[in-house]
């Protein structure tokens, strides 16, 4: 019975940062038709940043704001200046391939600047754990479910409930008639990579302590990402099911399948979502209709 | 009186073929124009060119006198021009009420004020208003996807009322709709040019539906007026005799 309650939560835990990135790489790709193939890279990098502001002496809370901080800039608003607006009108394609370039950029220059070797990073909330019976429960693993189920709870505030939010999702789901209608497209995009930015940088800081800082960490957590919100159907709530779903699969593979088998996961989720369920999980997808 | 629209000589080529070949009319304030042409006559495209999604390869457009040829359609938007879509044109996954006030909110406050203001924008009484209007009675918490085809025309043509616009311009608006709503609708588009004296230019297949809405009508035929006029003239001249649609 302990061992449950502990998978449940590094299933939640882990799902729920996937979850966190998958959302961000929906709303990339409603409001854009971005296909960031570099969304692993994006919550890999913060925590280096992270681990950089602490080197030259800032304490943990104020390199984490610089690690946000430099996430917004980079990954959201220069990645869409530089990037997106550049290549997109080139077609999709074209912009796809772009994002693994950059990935490969990203996770390259990582290794050349900070090294081959994983560092430790330290985990929100330290190192105890809390005693539940017999579980003992992670605190950081507990403060990670809080904090990403309040961001996508904040977040699904802000775009259900304030005429903002309401734009960005005319924008994402048919921005010819939202031209028409006099809403501010681009800059709705624009607020959709910040957004995506911040979300990535929230997963960075979460998922870090977990799987140490390793410029090889963009891979494993881009293929998470890219699953969760493709079973999710590429729509909003469909990445949350998604992320969720698969961090609950992965803990239970790790505790009981090979580490191989484990790594195959994603994968054959993947394939299993396009044979039985290509609509995704939870049913239609929010492609723009124009 | 100052038109509200004029359209002068307006011309938009293909190649060689000149799909809409100088087109001139002008609208005053609370007139509503029927453009009416067989298939392939340009009258699409005519309207495309108006709401600046083609550029005209010759020609000009002038809103209350000032030049608006080719302008974006959000800046369209903010001078008071709404349009609705042959196809009806919504957000697919947003309720009812939520695509009304979509459609309404960008003219309202600041953008702080979108952030920490009223969820509805202060439009949820409007949205009311033009749910009971179009008849979408106990469809405001519905998601418009989900809509009929017909619920899904009117609510189109709903949102384009929203931001009490000065200019309407409705792309078969009949089309697509059963007897029972088109009279409704028809007896509603009246109301609102009466009431707000909003200006409409209509292009509608259904003659029938035209002829008893409009003040005034024009024919095109392979892109050029053949017939411009008030409506009783223009029906009085024959020119729609041979017309297919």
């Amino acid at each position: 019975m302990p061992e449950v309650l502990q998978l449940l939560v590094a299933g939640l835990a882990t799902g729920a940062v996937y979850a966190l990135a998958a959302i961000g790489f929906t709303l990339l790709w409603q409001t854009s038709q971005t296909i960031n193939f570099a969304q692993g890279e994006f919550v890999m990098l913060p925590a280096f940043i992270v681990l950089l502001a602490m080197n030259i002496g800032l304490p943990f809370p104020a390199a984490i704001l610089i690690g946000v901080a430099a996430s917004l800039l980079v990954l959201g608003f220069l990645f869409k200046q530089t990037v997106v607006d550049r290549i997109s009108r080139h077609g999709a394609l074209p912009l796809a391939i772009a994002t693994i370039a950059l990935g490969l950029v990203i996770k390259e220059g990582v290794k050349d600047v900070a090294g081959p070797a994983a560092l430790p990073f330290p985990p929100l909330g330290g190192t105890s754990s809390l005693a539940i019976g017999a579980a003992l429960l992670p605190v950081h693993s507990l403060i990670a479910i809080v904090v990403a189920v309040a961001a996508i709870a904040g977040l699904q505030a802000f775009l259900d409930r304030t005429p903002l939010g309401r734009s960005i999702q005319a924008t994402a789901q048919n921005p010819a008639v939202a031209r028409v209608l006099g809403i501010p497209v681009d800059r709705m995009t624009r607020y959709a990579f910040l957004i995506n930015a911040a979300l990535t940088a929230l997963a960075s800081i979460l998922v870090t302590p977990v799987y140490l800082a390793s410029f090889s960490n963009g891979e494993w957590l881009g293929l998470c990402t890219f699953v969760a919100a493709l079973a999710g159907g590429l729509n909003l709530r469909g990445a949350i099911v998604g992320g969720l779903a698969l961090g609950f699969i992965d803990n239970l593979a790790a505790a009981f399948l090979s580490a191989t088998w484990r790594g195959a996961l994603p994968l054959v989720i993947l394939i299993a979502v396009a044979l039985f369920r290509p609509q995704g999980l939870l049913g239609r997808s929010e492609e723009p209709a124009a | 009186m100052t038109a509200l629209l004029s359209v002068n000589n307006l011309t938009r080529r293909f190649g060689r073929r000149a799909a809409v070949d100088a087109v001139s009319f002008e609208i005053a304030p609370g007139e509503i124009l029927g453009v009416v042409g067989p298939g392939g006559s340009g009258k699409s495209i005519l309207f495309d060119c108006i709401l600046g999604r083609l550029a005209p390869s010759a020609g000009e457009v002038r809103l209350d006198g000032r030049p608006v040829t080719g302008m974006r359609a959000r800046d369209m938007s903010r001078l008071g021009v709404a349009r609705t879509f042959q196809r009806a044109q919504l957000f697919p996954q947003l309720t009812v009420r939520d695509n009304l006030i979509a459609a309404g909110q960008e003219r309202r406050g600041s953008l702080w004020s979108r952030l920490v203001g009223p969820p509805d924008a202060g439009l949820a009484d409007t949205a009311a208003e033009m749910i009971a209007f179009f008849r979408l009675d106990g469809l405001a918490v519905q998601t418009a996807g989900n809509l009929s085809e017909g619920q899904q025309k009117l609510l189109d043509i709903a949102m384009a009322f929203m931001a009490r616009p000065r200019l309407v311009v409705l792309d078969e608006p009949a089309t697509d709709l059963d007897e029972t709503v088109r009279e409704p609708l028809r007896e509603r588009l009246r109301a609102i040019n009466a009431q707000a004296g909003t200006t409409f230019v209509i292009i509608e297949r259904n003659l029938d539906f035209m002829a008893s809405l409009v003040t005034h009508l024009l024919v095109l035929a392979e892109g050029r007026v053949v017939a411009l006029g008030d409506v009783q003239s223009v029906l009085a001249s024959g020119m729609l005799a041979s017309d297919d649609g």
